[in-house]
């Protein structure tokens, strides 16, 4: 390019302060024959001639020799904060290194890279969290599954004990409705007794028997020990067989009844069931029957 | 003294920097910052009885091969191809810068290093790659320059390899 003196004076000017070139001219092997220029600025230092440039500056080993006719090494990083363009050319005296400063360049470019990269990072990091969340869905779905089967199994269990819980309750009603049924219907005597041998419960048979009113029975005035006539026979006493075992096989046994009278019944006892300090009794007058 | 240089090659932020600073000053920082261009080190490492110098080129990253300098692996008797372990393409990448490496200064003595393995909940190689990769002959390393895990050995692999072992 043609350009006046003048302007290309202004150039080399401007490009001295600008980029603080400095230049090694090294023999083919990479021996040092001159340098200048401001290397200083990029840490090299301590030259000598006859010197290895590629045992001496790091960034110059084992390029030597020169592979083709030129070489660029851009932003080279020659000491903390400081970079360099290196330019490497063969001419006839030798090799030229050329050192210009990229430091402004190298600090756009890493504004610029630290940005890109980060946002690159950034996504990374979102795709390996999406990852990881995704697992953890994925776990806790399978939990949630495990733990709903685990449910409907408790679920149908309850269901069950609860059909057989209804069946018994039928079953117990029905039993109950039984029991009333000849409770009720005064065929026989039956009545209830406490551990302290109180009568609390009796069918009008069984007052009748024993020739008392419902009143009396409310009043809780007939007791075990007031109606248990003696039994000359067998010597036994009725009452203290009860008390000591709650129960009694079918047999023949005087009562006092209330107008002082004995009467003899077909008398038999049984624990009252879930309550094994309670009595169920029965009694017939067979006499009747005779 | 003997001095050899060596190129820490991989795709962005695997930890190459971090690597090299650890071997060097044996510090580590959590912070990311980009490397542009190329940073020159040195470490003496031994040899058998030998003391060599490692002149560590740590370069900028490049993703694929085409975006790695040549320049910068002139005249490098050795290299490092690092990967993020946590980053599955960083190592697809590896096979393109090594081949690039390749092309450029011949058949010199390499290794893969997988880095960040102290991300283990991260961790994401694939044991069929890697096999893949070791029965191509690759000698491969897992790394932390966190914790320093398997760093100075790999420097020290490299450079027995370098020197012929």
């Amino acid at each position: 390019m043609e350009l006046p003196p003048t302007i290309r004076e202004f150039i080399d000017v401007l490009n001295e302060e600008t980029l603080a070139p400095g230049y090694l001219l090294v023999s083919d092997g990479g021996d040092l024959l001159e340098w200048g220029g401001d290397l200083d600025a990029y840490n090299v230092t301590g030259l000598q001639a006859g010197k290895n440039a590629g045992e001496h500056i790091a960034f110059l080993n084992g390029l030597f020799p020169l592979e083709g006719q030129n070489m660029t090494l851009p932003r080279v990083q020659t000491r903390p904060g400081i970079f360099a363009d290196i330019f490497i050319f063969r001419r006839e005296a030798g090799i030229w290194i050329l050192l210009l400063d990229a430091t402004a360049e190298a600090r756009r470019r890493s504004r610029l890279q630290q940005k890109a990269y980060d946002s690159s990072l950034h996504a990374a990091d979102l795709e390996r969290e999406t990852e990881v969340l995704a697992r953890v869905n994925s776990l806790l779905e399978t939990r949630v599954k495990q733990r709903t089967l685990q449910l409907q199994q408790v679920v149908q269990q309850l269901e069950r004990e609860l059909a057989e819980k209804e069946q018994a309750e039928r079953a117990l009603r029905e039993s109950q409705m039984r029991f009333l049924s000849l409770y009720d219907a005064n065929i026989i005597g039956i009545t209830f007794w406490d551990e302290s041998g109180r009568l609390t419960e009796a069918n009008g048979a069984f007052l009748d028997l024993i020739g008392y009113a419902r009143e009396d029975l409310v009043a809780g005035g007939i007791h075990w020990d007031g109606i248990a006539g003696a039994d000359e026979a067998s010597d036994s006493n009725l009452a203290a067989e009860l008390r000591d075992t709650f129960e009694l096989r079918p047999s023949l046994r005087p009562f006092v009844r209330k107008d002082g009278s004995t009467v003899t019944l077909l008398f038999s006892a049984a624990p009252q069931k879930g309550s094994l300090r309670k009595m169920v009794c029965f009694a017939l007058d067979i006499s009747r029957y005779a | 003294m003997i001095q050899k240089k060596v190129c820490m090659v991989g795709t962005f932020a695997v930890g190459k920097t971090s690597l090299v600073r650890q071997f060097v000053e044996s510090v580590y920082s959590d912070k990311y910052h980009t490397t542009v261009g190329v940073k020159v080190d040195k470490k003496v490492v031994a040899v058998g009885e030998q003391d060599v110098t490692l002149v560590l080129w740590d370069i900028e990253g490049a993703e694929t091969g085409h975006e790695l300098r040549q320049s910068y692996l002139r005249g490098a008797a050795g290299y490092l191809l690092v990967a993020d372990g946590t980053r599955p393409d960083t190592i697809a990448n590896a096979e393109a810068l090594q081949a690039r490496a390749e092309a450029t200064v011949g058949s010199v003595p390499f290794l893969l290093l997988l880095n960040k393995v102290d991300l283990g909940e991260h961790w994401r190689v694939d044991p069929e790659e890697l096999a893949r990769l070791r029965a191509l002959n690759w000698l491969v390393i897992t790394t932390s320059a966190k914790t320093g895990q398997g760093v100075d050995m790999a420097f020290a692999t490299l450079a027995q390899k370098i020197m012929g072992d």
